[in-house]
């Protein structure tokens, strides 16, 4: 099988071509973080990024292609899996029916535009805001605020998968926590495949290089009518410009580490509480599963990092066994998503 | 034998006990109606109020005390133990040097009012501010908010102490996980009878019958500055307004019990989702020690409800034997305390 897999990002669009689990080849198409500051939304760069697009798959032997999967964006909260683009999700996105602004947000387009010209389905596999939370785990203690599912999906049930694999059982059978550790931390148990509960990397849970996590919120209110901070500063200073950036200036693992070697008290500090917090956020998640975990996995960028796996490991061994899947790689988890649907293995998703 | 005097003022009653060693003689519970309290400005101002029904007490055991102690307040920072009343502290407290003003504040005032009638020594023991915790337990994501330390110290350490006791080990040697449900809630880590970390519904802890616990960081922002709340009305959603009260009208975990048994599907649903929310703060907690809990120690008035108990165990038990120690035990707390600090067997610091 034959796969091509787009993927839209911030200042950047991926491509990529399978053949079956095997990347035949990945182009990167660059963009001036200027020349994407113009764009008001996502979608007004779909001309543009569907071009370029199509200018890098000139250049490359496109024959035989069985499908194209794009990366799937905030779309309304949906099942996991894999779904075929259709006319329905085309609408919803166009007419921003949509969880929230996500250059993602688009890749569902890209991927019919191009499947179209090959004559060919196309696909998306685990958005972004896959929703399969027990309804226990929707509960604030604020009736007008509902606990929200948005996580790292794709990579997270994708090493789930990695996850089973390893231990020789069944993906829909086993019980894991996932902790997706990358510039956003998503910890979540994972239910007999099911997603039944997330930190939502940006709303509650450990902060991370750049993100400042779940903080008291009761104080945040003082701090939000203290008159001495717009709006705007606060958001920024929880998503971007919190956590290590916020106390030791960079959201640069490496660089951190550099300095604990040296003897930066400060940075070991704030680099310990961070995996405390993750800790402390996988524990709760397990309890969740009622101690049933079969494994605990980890991956994401962070996860390339001893320092920070053998802390981590040290606090949490006790759940379960561990395992660790340093980075994460979308264009193979979309890829081996569309193949699974084409050999049959999977059953496609429809979008209603 | 010592005869101690115990004075527990709380928000709308004055709770006093007279001890012989660990024996209680008496206890009375005074009522204030909201009228009667209205009269007075300040917290503060109550204590001549207060001080009335102290003398009746005393009239009534016609006993002389050889100590007296108050229940400790919300002062500063001060690490757990047996503190001397002195006159600073009383200074501290009408000069508003404290983090709140709170009814237990008029605990040392009285306390050192009793004292100077009998001319005895007066102690508070364990304060609500009582501070402990591990300095990687206070980083937030967020340099400017610190986590503190507000807690159930008294009853927390006393039932602490308990289980030492019945357990036949030394405390220094315990991890515990002490979950005091009562108006408030706090799940505590208790390691060698220090709390090292606590997570309080009034702040980023789990919902209870009354305060909100931790919720999505974002949508609090827009709240916040929706104009649709002035500070106080949302500040109430972790001050008797939020939790369960906010969704079933009351915070009566009696009241919302006998619903429950009575088929109320919707007042089900919701304790769940609140159990749901402790046991997380318990399995979150369980990583700070590495997993090396002893026990679990539900207390407070909460666990009168067996249904409430038996959820939490469902979950919790896989990290360790749950006890109940239903109620509070804050009178015999500060008298067993006192005695101690008598009998020189703790030392009772010097408040400066």
């Amino acid at each position: 099988m034959r796969i091509l897999v787009i993927n839209p990002g911030n200042v950047s669009t991926k491509i990529s071509l399978y053949t079956n689990e095997r990347e035949e080849w990945k182009e990167t198409i660059e963009y001036d973080v200027n020349t994407i500051k113009k764009f008001s939304s996502p979608m007004d760069q779909l001309t543009m990024r569907l071009q370029d697009i199509k200018k890098i798959l000139k250049t490359h032997d496109l024959s035989n292609v069985d499908a194209v999967v794009g990366r799937g964006g905030l779309f309304k909260p949906l099942l996991s899996g894999v779904y075929r683009v259709n006319n329905s999700m085309i609408e919803d996105i166009k007419n921003g029916k949509m969880t929230g602004k996500h250059m993602s947000n688009i890749g569902a387009i890209l991927a019919k535009e191009i499947g179209d010209s090959f004559d060919v389905p196309s696909f998306i596999v685990d958005p972004v805001s896959v929703d399969e939370f027990e309804d226990v785990a929707r509960i604030s203690g604020i009736p007008e605020i509902e606990r929200v599912a948005l996580q790292h999906t794709l990579n997270i049930r994708r090493t789930a998968r990695l996850g089973a694999k390893k231990l020789g059982v069944n993906f829909e059978n086993a019980n894991f926590v996932v902790a997706h550790l990358g510039s956003g931390i998503s910890v979540c148990p994972l239910k007999n495949g099911k997603i039944i509960d997330a930190n939502n990397a940006i709303q509650e849970g450990p902060f991370s290089p750049e993100r400042a996590g779940g903080v008291p919120a009761n104080t945040l209110v003082d701090i939000c009518f203290s008159g001495k901070y717009e709006k705007k500063w606060i958001k920024k200073r929880l998503v971007g410009q919190g956590g290590f950036v916020a106390y030791l200036g960079t959201n640069d693992l490496r660089k951190v580490e550099e300095k604990i070697n040296a003897g930066d008290k400060k940075s070991k500090l704030v680099f310990d509480a961070m995996i405390y917090q993750i800790a402390k956020e996988i524990g709760g998640m397990a309890t969740v599963l009622e101690g049933e975990v079969d494994a605990i996995l980890l991956t994401g960028g962070l996860a390339y990092s001893k320092m920070l796996i053998d802390n981590l490991v040290e606090r949490i061994s006790f759940i379960g066994p561990i395992f660790i899947f340093p980075g994460e790689n979308e264009m193979e988890s979309l890829a081996e998503g569309a193949l699974r649907v084409l050999t049959g293995k999977e059953k496609e998703k429809e979008y209603v | 034998m010592y005869k101690i005097l115990t004075i527990n003022p709380g928000s709308t009653s004055t709770k006093i006990a007279f001890f012989r060693d660990n024996d209680k003689i008496l206890e009375k519970t005074y009522q204030h109606s909201t009228e009667e309290l209205s009269a007075f400005n300040r917290i503060i101002d109550q204590s001549e109020f207060r001080w009335k029904f102290i003398e009746d007490f005393l009239q009534e055991i016609n006993k002389v005390p050889d100590a007296v102690v108050g229940r400790g307040g919300v002062l500063k920072p001060l690490p757990g133990g047996v503190w001397k009343v002195n006159l600073k502290m009383e200074d501290d407290i009408i000069q508003g040097n404290v983090q709140a003003e709170h009814a237990s504040n008029l605990g040392p005032i009285l306390a050192r009012k009793a004292s100077e009638k009998f001319n005895i020594p007066a102690f508070i023991v364990d304060p609500v501010s009582t501070d402990e915790l591990d300095d990687i337990a206070r980083v937030t994501g967020f340099p400017d908010i610190e986590r503190k330390s507000k807690t159930h110290a008294l009853n927390v350490k006393a039932q602490s102490r308990r289980y030492a006791r019945e357990t036949e080990k030394p405390i220094e040697e315990l991890n515990l996980i002490v979950v005091h449900m009562g108006g408030g809630l706090t799940v505590n880590l208790v390691k060698g009878g220090k709390i090292r970390d606590v997570l309080d519904t009034r702040v980023d802890g789990p919902i209870s019958p009354e305060s909100a616990g931790s919720v999505d960081i974002p949508q609090i922002i827009d709240i916040a500055y929706s104009g649709k709340y002035s500070k106080e009305d949302l500040k109430k959603f972790w001050f008797g307004k939020g939790g369960l009260v906010a969704i079933l009208g009351t915070n009566s975990v009696k009241d919302i019990m006998e619903r429950i048994s009575t088929g109320d599907k919707q007042a089900e649903f919701y304790t769940k989702a609140m159990v749901y929310t402790i046991v997380k703060s318990i399995g979150a907690l369980a990583t700070t020690a590495r997993g090396n809990i002893n026990a679990i120690i539900l207390t407070g008035g909460v666990t009168h409800s067996k249904v409430i108990t038996d959820w939490i165990k469902e979950y919790a038990e896989s990290i360790a034997p749950v006890f109940v120690y239903p109620g509070s035990i804050e009178m015999e707390a500060m008298a067993e305390s006192a005695i101690m600090a008598l009998n020189e067997e703790v030392e009772a610091k010097e408040y400066k």
